[in-house]
């Protein structure tokens, strides 16, 4: 039996919705979820999970008629889905009403529900989100027969919001396989059984690495994981660039060592930049220094002026600028960034006001 | 600290040169271009190096004094006493790799470990900003009195407010609330409001959608409506499938030439009505014994009358006159001789004989006619039954076993016409019901519709729910800049407030500090004629001439220099421990100062614990020092 797990699709979403991108990484999602199905085509795939958060929010019958369009194309493929947070079940879902295919069966019920596929010999434990948050423990008494059926289990969680539960004691149950949504990332919690499949594209700049689909086939005599395996789905990644910079890196520096690692990675990429290290107070790094056409979801100038405050301190003991040290740094051993900032912002304007002629 | 010589190897102007100090004044003249400056410059650089990463005027410095036409080493030595030691620090300027070394003369020229360290210590860790301020004195730029107390008005506050002149406090509050302002403007203000605005429309969404009314009925409905459904369709094919019983039963009948229960009744009565009637013929039905039995009672009837009529004419003989029977009298001597025998009267015998003769003819001739009209009835009867029998029973003969029979066959008749009745009545109460489900089917249509409509209200609802969604989603990312910028203004404001508190604090140590010594020096300068001068808190200063206290305005450009230079002595004086004073220089300072006030200061600087190098393009201060026995060092300078 060959199987797909997939989750946290978030059709409908804008990831990045302040950046130009936005629109095109929206419509990223839906064809990177027609390739899912594809897949499923030409893999002969027998059962596709979507483990929650197929959608973004609240699906409408536009939404809900979209995807079934597409899961009609996969007839032999039975589709599985549970709802997730984003896109959890209420009294007056759309969903309730909506007629799916025939291989399409959503799990409707806001207790744990089996769905058996005869044919497969395959019995679906899923449980459907019905809030945001749920934090009750009913995965802990979801219990499977000991049958000649193969049995799986599907749900949206599980950390302490979304349907917490005893990971090890889930190990130790007959299930073949647990197929989890929720983490945006791949994880493997149980080799060969418990799985995060992630989403199959990065939904924003925490979405680090890579981004894809689970492709698994259970044995249908011993019931057993015997092949598991990540197929890469994702249009593009978020790329971190870090650079350490010193008192000697200038602007120009920073900018050829972006191009470069853009280059190298390629331009279809976004790329969070962060500068670290120490840097010439009288450089302020700002992101409009860049290409513009890298696209970049986020600048941080996580460096600091280059000062030797203790340097400074004492080569001004008796005036402001070792006062001020003094007052900024003797009264709080663990300061904020708040205060961090006000000890650089202070000693860069006196220092400065010492330059000023 | 005393500086004793300088060795240049290359530096501006100066090659390979030599200068000694001597303890005290130094008085170093030298007409313009001479070298004084680079002399000074040098000094400067040997105890600073060229910070050149460090501030624009070092950079400039380094490139000013580059020894371009000497293949000397940029650089050179300085000897100093310093704790009753001789050290030289030995400097090569260079961009890639600068130099510098300290060594401990006295001790055999052993290196010191860290050079920078040591440096800073002798020079009580003053920056090269605080040197440029206080030990190297230089003259004030400004050269008209408005302009100078202006200059001098700056440097009293930034002494005042950050103890140092060199640090313009109030100019890095400037700088900082600038930069605070600037933030400000940068961060997008509308967002909030925006923000807040889709907010709350988005909450209020939620509550509406969160009403009952739009919850989704629609498939408790459909799946109410499809039940019926169902029934409907379960309930046709019944009403089809009793028709069909109907119908066949009702052929049944109609073979049987039945067309109504009632005609089963009727049929069933009729029989049973004949065979009542035919039961008994059936029984006696020996027509031709009845009929010979009848036959021989009437005669014995007329036997017995034709005797009785004999014994009565026997009996009486006018009779027989009368009915002229002469005839008969033979016989009737048998019957007189038995009338004669007779014990009684014989008219008993012939009323009993005729009676019974009577009965017996008249009765069998009524038996006869009955028998003859029975047998008529019982030929018809039992065509009536034998009919009926073929009809029904598929036999002509009418027996008790058949009637039997067909008494059955009318209870299968019954039941068939119960069947088709009980089917009819069945199919009315389908059809009732069917009609009843069918009503209610449109009911659902018309809830569905109803609900329909709703969930479309629900979907639009949740698109725009949707959409507001994603807007306060963009929003958010500027909302998390402002954060950002907060934090950023939050950190100024720190930084502005830490300082303001702090320049307030040494205004109140340091003022007292400054009026006291400030005023000390002031008062020797200006041989007592102006005792002391003041800054207030507003950083107003006044000079107390002649016991009464004059601005700053009314005072002359050389007063105001002697205040400058009090200001200086005194921020010096704070500089300096009692172990270690450092030099102080003075370039070009005296320029303004009349003859007796510059004796007055060159006597009043070799007084002092310092080395002083004074810098000048003038004789003027050698002449004087040398006319008024003033002890000074005074040599001159040249390429």
């Amino acid at each position: 039996m060959r199987f797909i797990h997939t989750s946290n699709i978030h059709i409908g979403m804008s990831p990045d919705p302040d950046k130009p991108w936005s629109e095109s990484r929206s419509d990223d999602l839906k064809k990177t979820f027609e390739d899912i199905i594809n897949l499923c085509k030409n893999e002969s795939i027998d059962l596709l999970m979507i483990s929650g958060n197929l959608f973004n929010y609240q699906p409408t019958t536009e939404d809900l008629t979209y995807v079934d369009r597409l899961f009609k194309t996969i007839p032999d493929t039975n589709v599985l889905i549970v709802a997730g947070s984003s896109d959890h079940i209420k009294s007056n879902s759309p969903i309730l009403n909506y007629v799916f295919s025939d291989n399409v069966h959503y799990f409707l019920s806001s207790a744990p529900d089996t769905y058996y596929i005869k044919d497969k010999k395959i019995c679906i434990h899923g449980i459907s989100c019905f809030s945001l948050e749920d934090p009750s423990t009913v995965i802990n008494s979801i219990t499977s027969d000991n049958d000649n059926n193969t049995h799986i289990l599907m749900f949206h969680g599980s950390d302490s919001k979304h349907l917490p539960c005893d990971i090890n004691k889930l190990a130790e149950k007959n299930f073949s396989y647990v197929a989890l949504g929720l983490s945006h990332n791949f994880q493997e919690v149980v080799r060969n059984k418990i799985y995060y499949s992630g989403s199959p594209e990065p939904l924003d700049q925490n979405d680090e690495g890579n981004h894809g689909v689970i492709y698994g086939e259970i044995s249908n005599k011993t019931h057993e994981i015997t092949k598991i395996e990540f197929v890469k789905t994702a249009k593009l990644s978020y790329i971190p660039i870090k650079i350490k910079i010193n008192s000697k890196t200038s602007e120009s520096d920073v900018v050829e060592l972006v191009n470069r690692e853009v280059l190298r990675q390629g331009n279809n990429n976004i790329y969070k930049i962060i500068l670290e290290g120490m840097r010439d107070p009288d450089i302020e790094f700002d992101s409009d220094i860049f290409n513009k056409s890298i696209k970049i979801a986020s600048f941080e100038d996580q460096s600091n002026p280059k000062y030797d405050f203790i340097k400074l301190s004492s080569e001004h003991p008796q005036d402001m600028i070792g006062a001020f040290i003094r007052k900024m740094t003797l009264t709080n051993n663990n300061p904020s960034d708040i205060e961090k900032n006000a000890l650089y912002y202070g000693t860069q304007a006196l220092l400065k006001s010492t330059e000023k002629d | 600290m005393i500086i004793t010589s300088l060795k240049i190897s290359a530096f501006g102007k100066f090659i390979n040169k030599t200068i000694n100090f001597s303890d005290g004044l130094n008085i170093i003249y030298g007409e313009n271009e001479a070298g004084k400056s680079t002399t000074h410059a040098f000094i400067k650089a040997m105890l600073f190096g060229f910070d050149k990463k460090k501030n624009k005027v070092s950079t400039d410095s380094y490139q000013k004094y580059y020894p371009w036409d000497s293949q000397n080493k940029y650089g050179g030595s300085l000897t100093f006493i310093y704790a009753n030691c001789t050290y030289e620090i030995e400097r090569e300027f260079s961009i890639t790799e600068p130099k510098l070394e300290i060594r401990n003369l006295s001790e055999g020229g052993i290196t010191v470990d860290d050079p920078d360290l040591f440096l800073n210590k002798v020079l009580h860790n003053i920056s090269r900003d605080t040197f440029d301020n206080t030990i190297s004195v230089r003259q004030l730029k400004s050269a008209q009195n408005s302009s100078m107390i202006d200059e001098l008005h700056q440097i009293i506050s930034n002494l005042n407010t950050s103890g140092d002149m060199s640090i313009d406090t109030l100019y890095a509050l400037n700088l900082l609330s600038h930069k605070k302002e600037k933030l400000q403007q940068s961060k997008d203000k509308e967002a909030t409001i925006i923000y807040n605005r889709q907010l709350g429309n988005i909450r209020n969404l939620e509550k509406e959608l969160s009403n009952q009314k739009y919850d989704n009925k629609l498939p408790e409905l459909i799946s109410k409506k499809n039940a019926d459904e169902k029934r409907i369709n379960a309930n046709t094919n019944e009403i089809e499938n009793l028709k069909k019983i109907v119908a066949d039963n009702n052929l049944i009948l109609n073979q049987y030439g039945f067309k109504e229960r009632k005609d089963i009744d009727a049929l069933s009565n009729e029989a049973s009505k004949i065979y009542l009637d035919y039961k008994p013929i059936l029984k006696n039905r020996n027509y031709a014994f009845s009929f010979i039995c009848n036959v021989f009672f009437m005669l014995i009837g007329i036997a017995m009358i034709v005797f009785s009529s004999l014994m009565l004419v026997a009996t009486y003989p006018s009779l027989a006159n009368t009915l002229r029977l002469h005839d008969t009298r033979y016989s009737m001597n048998f019957i007189t001789n038995f009338i004669v025998n007779l014990p009684f009267h014989p008219i008993v015998l012939i009323g009993i004989l005729i009676c019974v003769g009577l009965i017996l003819l008249i009765g069998n001739i009524i038996l006869l006619i009955n028998n003859m009209k029975s047998r008529s009835v019982s030929t018809e009867l039992h065509d009536i039954l034998s009919d009926i029998f073929t009809e029904h029973i598929n036999t002509d003969e009418v027996s008790e076993e058949n009637m039997l029979k067909f008494k059955k066959h009318i209870r299968d008749m019954r039941t068939i016409a119960k069947t088709i009745m009980d089917s009819e009545a069945k199919m009315i109460s389908l059809t009732d019901e069917n009609n009843e489900l069918i009503e209610r089917q449109s009911e659902y249509d018309e809830t569905i519709k109803l609900q329909q409509k709703i969930q479309y209200d629900v979907e639009s609802k949740y698109t725009e729910l949707n959409n507001l969604r994603i807007e306060n989603k963009k929003i958010e990312h500027i909302l998390e800049t402002n954060d950002h910028i907060n934090n950023e203004i939050e950190s100024i404001s720190l930084a502005i407030e830490t300082i303001k508190s702090l320049s307030n604090e040494i205004k109140v140590s340091f003022g007292t500090h400054l009026n006291n010594t400030a005023s000390k020096y002031i008062s020797i300068l200006t041989n007592n004629k102006y005792k002391s001068i003041n800054v207030d808190n507003s950083l107003s200063v006044t000079i107390n001439y002649e016991g009464r206290f004059m601005p700053l305005s009314q005072a002359s450009i050389g007063t105001i220099d002697q205040i400058y230079l009090a200001l200086r002595l005194a921020i010096a004086d704070i500089i300096n421990s009692n172990d270690n004073i450092l030099p102080l220089i003075f370039d070009d300072c005296f320029a303004m100062y009349d003859n007796n006030r510059l004796e007055a200061t060159l006597r009043f600087l070799s007084g002092l614990n310092s080395q002083i190098l004074v810098f000048t393009c003038h004789t003027r201060e050698n002449d004087i020092s040398s006319n008024n026995s003033i002890k000074a060092n005074s040599f001159c300078i040249s390429n």
